[in-house]
């Protein structure tokens, strides 16, 4: 059997294409992927940045099993509305087989290829995809084992590097700095001074983080009076913010406009009048909205938009230096399953020579029970002598074969031995359909070692 | 064991200080939580050390400055440990776990050999030690605190990304553990005071052969008592800005250490 993973991200495909490909509930496309008796498993992995099928084939059905699932499955995906151009289409689709399909999943798992590198929720939606795999019985012991390594890889990529510390977007930075000023923003007062896009983004995240009240001056009162609904808040006019400075631990400004709306004179009265209170004062405003000498006043901590990027830029490089060290150990997992799919992959074989020695063994001593009139007891002692001279042949071969099943040369011993005892090639074994259109599989059961792939 | 189980603590709190330096010098979390783990053994241990005092037929005496440093590691250690259930300053341990160290070399070196002579006086010495010990403990703490926060100010006011990396406890958190030292370190130094006077007395000790280290330790006493008025703000209805604070905490543990160490080796 092989494996094979097709579909599409966010480096390949734009949100226009991907969005067309994304599956709300990919439960309901399992029994139209299980219908093949090509298919021995198959899981489904649908996140907002990326839709990728992975497929256990059959071996000689891997080709099929690509081009069926870039020209069907993926075209029923999409629905009935046009695609665009074929020859575009085909550039936004990316395949990988075999161990490269296990390497793959592993640096998805990890997050190494998500948009924000080292974000968390990818595991928890690779965890979901495995889930309701399982649940519809599309998974075997090949991809179970797979995903389960891919979860076990991404925690040590994320304990034994820092892919995953340092805020790395605007917003994330904001409360980042902030929880180096307030212990939690619980109980705290946010004053938001515009009431743009950068703002509302850096309120979800502190609100995230549980801040309580929140209070929006705008110029535009009937904006305001919109964020605040949408927030729980309290809208108000610009000319209210010298006294809703005094009450608010954070402010966010973001207001167009020439000249700064806080300047060093205003802000050391509120200071003066809030008696030693921190205020955090984040400034995403381009022209900048605060005075840069309000940083030097006591117990106010300014930052502008350059500021945040820069932090945020900062940790992202440092996600980016780690990702070296979290190749390596993808590699090395990779190479542990690796080396366990090799080994599997001499079972059948091991299953088929022992089959077929057993076949000669029956056949020869039936012969030889037609020509000799043997009594019951001298039967089984000849029944006896038979089994053992074939086990003992089979012994060094079979143990030889287990054990180069591990190895990187694994397929090519099992070709010799396959060759060297007469053995069948599996595409000689099977007749398949030319359409590849078989019976279904209601369940999914351990495939490799089941002999069901030889 | 003793001397065994300090030196055992020891090495636990230097454990500390290393993998907690290189947590927040690197950034690296897990380094800076086996840092915490450190010097919770540490004090593990250390708790057993000091447990075995009890155990001695003819304990050395509390008096003697290796057990009173080692009592006021415990004490200090164990404050910060429990204020860390309830506060995000595991940070802290870089500089809790030091000075915890260095303390516990000290007692492991010199801890006094077994005294024979039992002083009829021995409850209210080792309940002076205990509790100024205690006190100057938590006082301490409180200075550190205040350290920390200017320090984590500086780093904040600076808008260089590299320099908020040293991932320092919150301004907040530090204000709070300066404040909760103090509001508890001093009760335990002026229960300290009074008992040793008690103690002086009762040992039929002249007071004024003392005279230098009680006159400048009441003058310690006296610099906290103001410090504390202004900083829960007594009569002027607000407490004290956490900047003057940490200032406030830093400067009166100077003048406790010179009052109560450098006057008591000078005598």
């Amino acid at each position: 059997v092989k494996l094979l993973l097709v579909g599409m991200n966010h480096r390949t495909a734009p949100v226009a294409f991907r969005e067309r490909f994304a599956v709300q509930d990919p439960s309901e496309f399992f029994p139209r992927l299980l219908a093949f008796e090509e298919i021995r498993e198959a899981a489904i992995i649908s996140t907002c940045n990326r839709i990728e099928v992975i497929l256990l084939l059959d071996r000689d059905r891997i080709d099929w099993g690509s081009e069926w699932l870039r020209y069907e499955f993926f075209r029923q995906l999409a629905g009935d509305e046009p695609l665009p151009a074929h020859d575009s289409l085909e550039q936004m689709f990316y395949e990988h087989r075999e161990r490269e399909v296990v390497r793959h999943l592993f640096r998805v798992s990890a997050s190494l290829d998500s948009l924000v590198v080292g974000e968390p929720q990818i595991l928890g939606q690779i965890k979901d995809a495995y889930r309701i795999a399982q649940e519809n019985k599309a998974l075997g012991k090949v991809l179970s084992r797979i995903f389960e390594h891919a979860f076990a890889t991404a925690k040590r990529v994320r304990h034994e590097t820092q892919i995953a510390e340092g805020a790395v977007s605007v917003a994330r930075v904001a409360v980042s700095l902030g929880k180096q000023i307030f212990e939690n923003f619980e109980g705290k007062t946010a004053l938001l001074i515009g009431a743009g896009e950068m703002i509302e983004a850096a309120v979800k995240a502190l609100q995230v983080e549980g801040l309580s009240s929140i209070r929006i001056a705008n110029r535009t009162f009937s904006r305001a009076e919109h964020l605040a609904a949408e927030f729980s808040g309290t809208a108000h006019t610009l000319e209210e913010i010298p006294t809703l400075l005094q009450e608010a631990d954070v402010v966010l400004t973001c207001i167009g406009g020439d000249g700064t709306i806080l300047d060093k004179p205003q802000m050391t009265g509120v200071a003066k009048l809030r008696r030693g209170k921190p205020l955090f004062v984040i400034d995403i405003g381009v022209p900048r909205n605060v005075a840069a000498d309000v940083g030097e006043i006591d117990n106010v901590y300014l930052y502008d938009v350059d500021d945040l990027s820069e932090a945020a830029e900062m940790n992202a490089q440092q996600r980016r230096e780690a990702m070296f060290l979290a190749e390596e150990i993808i590699l090395e997992e990779e190479a542990e399953v690796t080396r366990w799919l090799s080994s599997l992959q001499v079972v059948p074989t091991i299953r088929e020579l022992c089959a077929t020695a057993e076949q000669i063994r029956q056949q020869e001593q039936n012969k030889t029970f037609a020509r000799l009139d043997l009594d019951e007891q001298q039967q089984k002692a000849v029944e006896a002598l038979t089994r053992s001279i074939v086990n003992k042949l089979l012994h060094v071969p079979l143990v030889r074969l287990r054990e180069s099943g591990a190895s990187e040369d694994g397929a090519k011993h099992v070709e010799a031995a396959r060759h060297l005892f007469g053995l069948q090639h599996e595409e000689e074994e099977r007749n398949p359909s030319e359409g590849g259109q078989g019976e279904k599989i209601p369940v999914r059961s351990t495939s490799l070692s089941s002999g069901e792939d030889s | 064991m003793i001397l065994t189980l300090h030196q055992i603590a020891a090495l636990f709190y230097l454990v500390a200080s290393l993998a907690a330096s290189y947590g927040i010098g690197m950034g690296h979390l897990r380094a800076r939580r086996f840092g915490v783990g450190a010097l919770g053994a540490g004090f593990l241990v250390h708790t057993l050390a000091l447990g075995f005092l009890h155990q001695e037929p003819t304990p050395p005496p509390l008096s003697d400055l290796p057990p009173a440093i080692s009592i006021m590691v415990w004490i200090s250690v164990l404050f910060f440990l429990l204020m860390r259930l309830r506060m995000r300053i595991s940070g802290l341990v870089v500089f809790v776990a030091p000075p915890a160290f260095i303390g516990t070399t000290y007692a492991a070196l010199y801890f006094p050999v077994a005294s024979e002579v039992v002083a009829k006086q021995e409850v209210w010495s080792h309940l002076h030690i205990l509790l100024s010990s205690g006190g100057f403990a938590l006082l301490a703490l409180a200075a550190g605190a205040g350290t920390v926060f200017l320090v984590a100010n500086r780093v904040l006011k600076d808008r260089r990304p590299k320099a908020r990396r040293l991932e320092l406890p919150s301004l907040e958190a530090l204000d709070r553990l300066n404040l909760i030292s103090l509001s508890v370190g001093f009760p335990l130094l002026t229960l300290g005071l009074i008992t040793g006077i008690l103690w002086s007395r009762v040992g039929e000790a002249e007071l004024a052969k003392h005279a230098p280290h009680v006159i400048s330790s009441t003058i310690a006493w006296g610099v906290y008592v103001g410090l504390l008025i202004a900083r829960l703000g007594v009569g002027k209805g607000y407490r004290q800005p956490p900047m003057q604070a940490a200032k406030s905490a830093i400067v009166g543990f100077v003048i406790l250490f010179v009052a109560i160490v450098i006057v008591g080796i000078l005598k």
